[in-house]
């Protein structure tokens, strides 16, 4: 083994230079394109998120689904509910309520979490969302097809994490 | 002359020193990534309002 030089402050290396150049142009695109994509891009979803307790969450769900249910699907109640405000829970290990939209419509989907870290995977959409309990998070959203979509939870939230899958109905 | 005399003789250039002072760079370190992360993040969260 060497030491190094007492001084080894040298000038700097064309080709060193040229690396740093590089690494730098680069470095400064990737910086740009971060908010250029987020309002050029197209899947950027609106969002807002608000603190709320879960206490206060599940009441707020419960009177939606008291309102707006139309039917049950498997124990878990359908709720239609005009365009505007519409509500969703994620708990272990389920989603509730089944929400059924309307093509073309504006929804705010409010979601969040009664226990722990939940995602909200919606398929085949491939729309993804972290679900966190003690906040409301709001999305912006108008279906543009029709049918049913699955709502797979993709944050590991305990043993029945691998069941975990909600629906969505979206009519005509 | 011997190039080690030569050496001994230069003064340390200051961008050297300032890349040579270890404990700055660990201090720098740990300080930016607290502000640049924990800091700003809990920035971030006491910004949440409350539901409506």
């Amino acid at each position: 083994m060497f030491a190094p030089e007492r001084v080894w402050w040298k000038p700097i290396h064309r080709i060193e230079k040229s690396w740093v150049v590089i690494a730098l142009i680069w470095s400064l695109f990737l910086t740009v394109m971060m908010p250029l994509w987020f309002i050029v891009g197209k899947q950027n979803v609106p969002v807002e998120t608000y603190s709320v307790t879960t206490e206060q969450y599940r009441q707020t769900v419960e009177a939606f689904t008291a309102e707006y249910q139309v039917d049950t699907l498997a124990g878990v109640p359908v709720v239609e509910a005009p365009p505007g405000d519409v509500y969703m829970t994620a708990q272990r290990f389920s989603f509730s309520p089944i929400l059924r939209l309307e093509k073309g419509e504006e929804y705010r989907l409010h979601i969040s979490s009664l226990d722990v870290l939940h995602g909200f995977s919606l398929q085949p959409v491939n729309l993804n969302f972290e679900i966190v309990p003690g906040y409301d998070y709001v999305i912006t959203l108008t279906p543009t097809s029709s049918g049913e979509f699955a709502i797979v939870c993709n944050e590991y939230c305990g043993l029945g994490h691998h069941v975990m899958v909600g629906k969505m109905l979206v009519t005509e | 002359m011997d190039p080690a005399d030569t050496q001994q003789e230069q003064p340390i250039p200051k961008g050297q020193t300032l890349f040579d002072n270890i404990f700055l760079w660990a201090v720098l370190s740990i300080a930016l990534s607290v502000l640049l992360y924990n800091v700003w993040g809990l920035i971030d969260l006491m910004r949440v309002p409350l539901a409506p």
